[in-house]
């Protein structure tokens, strides 16, 4: 359990303890290579300024102000934390059995069908039944990974909460309880049938949604008609994903991001090409179904101008707890896949799925300091985490 | 209580350090300057790729809006349009999913994407009429619809689309309906025992044999085709089973489900036994009442508006045969029940298709003087009875006793699923074979090639729009590198409502090499 080590860089937790309450939090990290997954791109020898967790400055030449700590990192890369969008939990007593459900083993999901796949799966609200505590092991994870956010599901349908990586203090990682709205999908009348009448009556109920309570599936549903707020739909086939693209035409407005893994996506990529949709894969080379061809399906999406994002979850590797996270995506990127897009495709695209662009998914004035700090550059095969802060705080250093 | 420990050294350990880091800090304030010019450069780049975008954009809807307009036309090929006469070195148009012209002296318009079929022949899509187990994703059960289920990704589909079919009808019976089937076939006195046993090892196992009464060989195991006599069905409750008529189109599920209701679909022995058939008589008569008063009653509407509308007795789908809008389907091989289901279609006036028919060369005039088509498998093999041998078991000429009596017949292979289980040449890929087996009967070819094209499209009420070669049809085709029933023939490339869903080439179903 070496992870769980507070101190290796003891600078942080003393200006923590030390300035605690009294004076701003102020520290400085120069000599990095940046990026900043923005416009500005990558900065060599760059300087970052956090001040309360937030990035108060970047760029190559910063004014440091007199009361900052300053962190020499030269050597290292710094980059936003990867967000992952989709990271399925198991809450003990919450699976009757009847709805089909999705099992994470080794890091990879799996749908499993129900005793009765007639069963319309039941609505969840995550932050009713998740006991903070528990996400302990699962936020550890994600933060050994280099995951400062994350979007936490579970099987079935409901409402997510977003929480910070925060393992050590998991009674304050959920930073938000009214998450986003996810639903799995299967090709069968049920499943279905929750998609379409969810987004369909949330037309006739959306003048009473306003004065119902906030956080009620009508409202929910009403939100993402009108395309305030994403869906996110894990669909278990590439057959699924014609459905809901076909329920999607009625409705332009939504946004979705569908749950996939790469073969689905693969088979699908003609018909997903001009659609308003996000997709969400594994990261890594895949194999063409039925065949022993091997694919990039991200350096395909990227050419089809599609836009998608990688989610850690979906990875097996984490679980083994990897040193190298980013392996499989550097094999993508060796393969074909724009650096620029392979980068965004781990922080500012998921960012902007959830629509938090404004505060995550980049190093960029204002946004929350989460930064992932590497030992070279970030998609070079051998690549290891060293750091990991969230909001100013580090959750994890490689030793 | 180890990490509070592991805290406190940790802190005092940081303490100690933080002195030297205020050293380090100082000596770097002093090093920076605020210089950022590289920013703005970065931003100016920025701009450029926006201006470029716009055009992308307007490019590729121009090209959208060509898509839909887009005409494919297959030039050069021998067009055997089934209807009509074969047009040799022809030409089809293809536009928006239909066929917008066909013949030999048409004009390629500008901007068509031209297939080139020199040399080879063109027939419409076939048509399977028994099938299981191909584009589904999962057996629906029940309050599961049909529609909800499709995988246009099935790799059956592409199994199927390489032996030229594009369309099929479906016919779903769930693990609960078989079971139910099994335990009342042991209720029946008089099933043979044996086959009753082989038929639950062959659910059990889900090994397709193709037909029921197939035998296992003592010495090897492996099913031989059944050659034993045919008696009548054992009676059996009238429910009707699912049918469903999707088509073939790879990856597309725009435009697969064709119709849910095609058949009024009844087992073999739903009108055996005079119980059965005075059920029968009684529902189709609460049907018949039902539609005068359906239509009294609409007269009666016009005139008060608040009269009470009747209350519906029968199944949408029996009202839907009552009003010939579907017909009913029954299996049914031997001959006195053959002349059964004869007598009730001419009493109860409805439109009825013969599953099997193995016996039902004996009667050919009476099917065709009562519109009774036939679905024949021309390798289905039963024995004749003792002392009848002249006037029961299968007959090798009965697509030539069809032909010329004029019942039209179409043609299922011996079994209705994609069979890896050493059935080889007798699954639903042995389609267009099987046709060729009813030309060895004595029809001819041109009969043989309607049996799976327009006589399936007459029989599910799709006549309109698949199984020929027409302007405003479907544009299911098929381009292929021979005889339509040549068993060296290949598909070469299958097109489904205008899409290409299956080239040989690309999908390596089946040989790609050129003979």
């Amino acid at each position: 359990m070496t992870y769980r080590k507070f101190i290796l860089f003891p600078l942080l937790i003393c200006a923590m303890t030390a300035c605690h309450g009294l004076a701003d939090d102020v520290i400085a990290y120069r000599g990095a290579t940046i990026e900043t997954v923005s416009k500005a791109g990558s900065i060599q020898n760059g300087t970052v300024l956090l001040r309360n967790g937030k990035i108060e400055a970047v760029g190559s030449k910063v004014d440091l102000p007199t009361d900052a700590k300053i962190v020499d990192v030269s050597g290292q890369t710094i980059m936003p934390a990867l967000v992952d969008i989709y990271h399925p939990i198991t809450i003990s007593g919450l699976s009757s059995g009847s709805a089909s459900r999705t099992v994470v083993f080794n890091g990879r999901v799996f749908t499993i069908p129900g005793s009765s796949s007639t069963a319309a799966p039941t609505y969840v609200k995550l932050s009713d039944v998740v006991d903070p505590l528990s996400l302990d092991s699962d936020l550890s994870k994600l933060a050994r990974y280099g995951v400062g956010f994350a979007n936490i599901v579970v099987r079935g349908y409901g409402h997510s909460i977003h929480a910070k990586a925060t393992p050590d203090d998991s009674a304050s990682s959920i930073v938000n309880p009214d998450g986003t709205l996810f639903l799995s999908v299967t090709n069968s009348t049920a499943s279905l049938d929750v998609l379409r009448k969810g987004l369909k009556g949330s037309k006739s109920r959306s003048s009473s949604a306003s004065t119902s309570s906030p956080t009620s599936s009508t409202s929910l549903w009403a939100a993402v008609k009108e395309g305030k707020a994403p869906l996110i739909l894990n669909v278990n086939n590439a057959a699924t994903i014609m459905y809901v693209l076909q329920i999607q035409k009625e409705y332009d407005k939504v946004r979705m991001v569908i749950v996939a893994s790469g073969a689905d996506i693969y088979r699908s990529l003609d018909q997903l090409k001009d659609r308003k949709l996000s997709v969400l894969i594994k990261a890594g080379i895949d194999i063409a179904p039925r065949s022993n061809q091997r694919i990039n399906v991200a350096k395909l999406l990227a050419e089809a101008k599609i836009d998608f994002g990688f989610s850690a979850s979906l990875d097996r590797s984490l679980d083994s707890m990897p040193d190298t996270p980013l392996f499989p995506v550097s094999q993508l990127v060796k393969t074909g896949l724009p650096k620029d897009k392979a980068l965004s495709a781990l922080t500012m695209s998921p960012a902007k799925m959830l629509g938090m662009e404004k505060t995550l998914g980049s190093i960029e004035v204002g946004k929350q300091a989460n930064l992932l700090f590497l030992n070279g550059a970030p998609l070079d095969a051998g690549t290891t985490v060293q750091q990991l802060l969230v909001e100013g705080k580090s959750v994890y250093e490689n030793q | 209580m180890k990490t509070s420990k592991q805290q406190e050294t940790h802190s005092l350990t940081a303490l100690l350090l933080v002195c030297t880091s205020f050293l380090i800090g100082s000596a770097a304030v002093a090093q920076i300057n605020p210089k950022t010019n590289v920013q703005t450069a970065d931003k100016a780049k920025t701009t450029d790729k926006k201006k470029e975008e716009p055009d992308q954009k307007t490019g590729t809807s121009d090209k959208k809006t060509d898509t839909n307009k887009q005409v494919t036309a297959i030039v050069g090929g021998d067009i055997y349009t089934v209807t009509n006469e074969v047009i040799r070195r022809g030409t089809v148009l293809i536009q928006d999913g239909k066929i917008l012209n066909v013949g030999q002296d048409i004009d390629v318009p500008e901007g068509a994407k031209v297939i080139d079929a020199k040399g080879k022949i063109i027939t419409p899509g076939f048509i399977s009429m028994t099938t299981r187990g191909v584009g589904l994703a999962g057996t629906p059960s029940r309050g599961q619809k049909f529609s909800d289920q499709l995988n246009p990704f099935d790799n059956n589909i592409k199994i199927s689309l390489g032996v030229g079919i594009t369309t099929a009808c479906l016919q779903v019976t769930n693990s609960s309906s078989s079971s139910r089937r099994r335990a009342e076939n042991e209720l029946f006195v008089g099933l043979d025992p044996e086959i009753n046993r082989l038929e639950k090892t062959a659910i059990d196992f889900n090994i397709d044999f193709g037909d029921p009464n197939t035998a296992l060989c003592e010495c090897c195991g492996l099913p031989i085709l059944a050659t034993d006599t045919i008696e009548r069905p054992t009676p059996e409750p009238i429910r009707p089973q699912v049918n469903a008529v999707i088509k073939l189109s790879a990856g597309r599920l725009d435009g697969m489900m064709v119709s849910e209701s095609v058949f009024y679909h009844l087992t073999p022995g739903a009108l055996t036994g005079a119980l059965n058939q005075h059920t029968w008589r009684a529902n189709i008569r609460k049907a018949k009442d039902y539609l005068k008063a359906l239509e009294e009653h609409e007269k009666a509407k016009a005139k008060d508006p608040k009269a009470k509308a009747p209350k519906k007795p029968v199944s949408d789908e029996l009202l839907a045969l009552v009003q010939k809008k579907i017909a009913l389907r029954i299996s049914s091989d031997n001959v006195s029940a053959i002349r059964d289901n004869i007598e009730l279609a001419k009493q109860q006036d409805y439109k009825v298709v013969i599953d099997g028919a193995t016996e039902g060369w004996v009667v050919p005039d009476e099917l065709a003087e009562a519109g009774i088509s036939v679905i024949i498998t021309p390798r289905r093999r039963r024995s004749p009875r003792f002392a009848l041998e002249d006037v029961t078991g299968s007959n090798i000429e009965s697509s030539k006793v069809y032909e010329s009596a004029g019942v039209p017949f179409g043609i299922v292979p011996l079994s209705s699923s994609i069979s890896l289980n050493g059935l080889a040449g007798r699954d639903l890929t042995s389609l267009p074979l099987e046709a060729a087996f009813a030309v060895r009967g004595g029809c001819s070819e041109k009969t043989a090639l309607e049996a799976l094209t327009i006589v399936p499209a007459k029989m599910l009420g799709l006549q309109d729009r698949i199984g020929s070669i027409e302007t405003g049809k479907d544009a299911d085709i098929l381009i292929l590198n021979g005889q339509p029933l040549d068993y060296r023939t290949y598909v070469e490339t299958a097109i489904v409502n205008g899409h290409v869903a299956y080239e040989r080439a690309a999908d390596k179903v089946y040989p790609v090499y050129e003979r």
